[in-house]
């Protein structure tokens, strides 16, 4: 048994010491051998076990490092040690959808397209977290889902699997002075990101608040309409704010959430089970749940995607403001800042000390939301 | 085109090729004391109201030469380029102009990456009647009222 052991033991030194004490004394109190744990467990002290050199240590690490990172699809899902009820729970919640699937590509009198369908449907149940895939990983499970699309839907979209570029980080200014509540921030976030139509879900919050007595959230109107700017008021948005040490990626129990290089906090769809423990953790409100399945009217669909950005969410699962990771890993500035009419949302590289987000950092005075709470949020506020 | 202000190289979009009748010689090609008096000629520019700063400060003559008519004119009658009117602008707006070429005041049209570009002063601010006016926003939230009942 020890040598298939696929774990590797640390030697502190005490395996001598406790191999004795394991002996003499037992969990049951007698050093008599009158329980029946005392034959296995001195069996099982072989040397061999616990103790290692510092090579072997090393290739040990680096071995079960390497299982780790390149398991993915079935390994990742069943070449896992687990317990016997974890094992059933798994493999009925995956079977009862698997049976469906395998019902259908087998059946004689199903077309070639329910086949793929199935087929694709399999391949994209099993499949691992996509934190933890391979580029030509990422790329086969989006090659997938624009098929799946392109079957279901019979429209062609296109899919992005594209990493962090290296010496990026972005960041955001917003200009309380110059916001004057015209939401088309708003509106340019809900058509790019295909957010569901039938909750009016929104990301971007903007708060019209009295000048003169600070940020009272809890009086400030966010969802306004009348004339604007109304007079004696200023507004501030909230969206998420991709904070540096994210609440949210902390309390994830699936790690279904987390914090690319560049930044962005995002979520894999397909891994969130829609616990809501992100959104109670979020101090801002940047988090949003899919109560009812999304809907977007076919001709409004933005098809150009990303897999951790605007793709179709599906019922249940969390969603948030990634600074439009479809357009800004590509160059572009996320769709608030390009809609506003007014300049008063700047976004940028904050590595690169020529950015304009840089010179706002440096020469205007800028504050963050709830800084105490050390969340390092990269959205800075700033007045003229 | 590229500019340079305070230190920022940047992009701003091409002015003279936006105005509808520049060069603005080819219908200025007489003084303009000349061309107020010949009833023949049509009328234009008439329906321009001037409501920047008050009357004391400003009247068209402080932008424009009527002996220059191609060109813009500086407070202290130095000829300005169409393409920058922001060194115009700058004469009383320095602050804004500061921020405006380091990247706080604005609108960035390009994208974050390089190379940077911007608005000019005047693709949001009309010379004329540089205040923007008030308007209703584009969106209003129903389901937030229902479910907030």
């Amino acid at each position: 048994m020890s040598e298939k052991k696929k774990w590797f033991t640390l030697d502190f030194g005490l395996s001598k010491k406790q191999s004795v004490t394991e002996s003499s004394r037992c969990g049951c109190g007698s050093a008599s051998g009158g329980c029946s744990s005392h034959t296995n467990k001195t069996s099982n002290l072989s040397k061999s076990e616990y103790t290692i050199s510092a090579d072997e240590f090393d290739a040990a690490v680096e071995d079960s490092m390497a299982s780790e990172t390149n398991k993915d699809g079935f390994q990742q899902v069943f070449n896992v040690p687990m317990d016997r009820r974890t094992a059933f729970r798994k493999l009925t919640a995956s079977l009862l959808i698997g049976a469906g699937a395998v019902q259908t590509s087998c059946s004689p009198f199903a077309g070639e397209e329910t086949k793929e369908k199935a087929q694709i449907d399999w391949e994209e149940q099993f499949k691992g977290n996509y934190k933890l895939m391979t580029q030509e990983e990422k790329q086969a499970t989006v090659d997938r889902l624009v098929r799946a699309y392109q079957l279901r839907k019979k429209e062609n979209i296109t899919m992005s699997a594209k990493d962090a570029t290296k010496d990026v980080l972005f960041g955001y200014a917003f200009n309380i002075s110059k916001c004057q509540g015209y939401m088309n921030c708003v509106n340019a976030c809900v058509t790019e990101n295909n957010q569901d139509r039938n909750s009016e879900m929104q990301y971007i919050r903007i708060h019209e608040m009295k000048d003169g007595q600070g940020f009272k959230f809890n009086e400030a109107d966010d969802n306004f309409y009348h004339e604007v700017p109304a007079a004696g008021h200023f507004y501030m948005g909230t969206q998420c704010f991709n904070c540096d040490e994210p609440p949210c990626v902390d309390v994830c129990p699936v790690e279904a959430t987390w914090r690319e290089e560049d930044g962005l906090v995002v979520i894999d769809y397909d891994w969130c089970i829609g616990c809501r423990y992100c959104m109670a953790a979020c101090p801002y409100d940047g988090r949003r749940f899919n109560w009812s399945k999304p809907e977007v009217p076919e001709d409004e669909v933005n098809k150009n995607q990303h897999y951790l950005g605007n793709r179709m969410r599906k019922k249940g699962v969390m969603e948030k403001c990634t600074f439009c990771i479809q357009r800004s890993r590509s160059g572009k500035d996320p769709a608030c800042v390009e809609a506003c009419p007014t300049g008063a949302r700047i976004f940028g590289n904050l590595l690169d000390p020529d950015s304009t987000i840089r010179w706002v950092l440096e020469n205007k005075q800028v504050f963050r939301l709830k800084e105490d709470l050390g969340t390092e949020p990269k959205f800075w506020y700033f007045m003229d | 085109m590229e500019i340079t202000e305070a230190d920022h190289t940047f992009f701003i979009p091409e002015r003279k090729s936006q105005i509808k009748s520049y060069a603005c010689i080819e219908c200025h090609s007489k003084p303009l004391t000349e061309m107020q008096k010949g009833s023949e000629l049509e009328q234009a520019h008439w329906n321009i109201k001037l409501n920047h700063a008050n009357s004391n400060a400003m009247n068209c003559a402080t932008c424009h030469n009527g002996n220059d008519m191609n060109n813009l004119n500086s407070l202290t009658g130095k000829s300005i380029d169409f393409n920058k009117s922001f060194k115009l602008c700058a004469q009383c707006h320095a602050n804004q102009v500061k921020d405006w070429a380091g990247g706080a005041h604005g609108k960035n049209i390009g994208g974050w990456s390089k190379p940077r570009v911007a608005h000019n002063c005047i693709n949001c601010h009309n010379p004329h009647a540089p205040q923007i006016a008030s308007k209703w926003p584009v969106r209003f939230n129903t389901q937030k009222v229902k479910e907030r009942k």
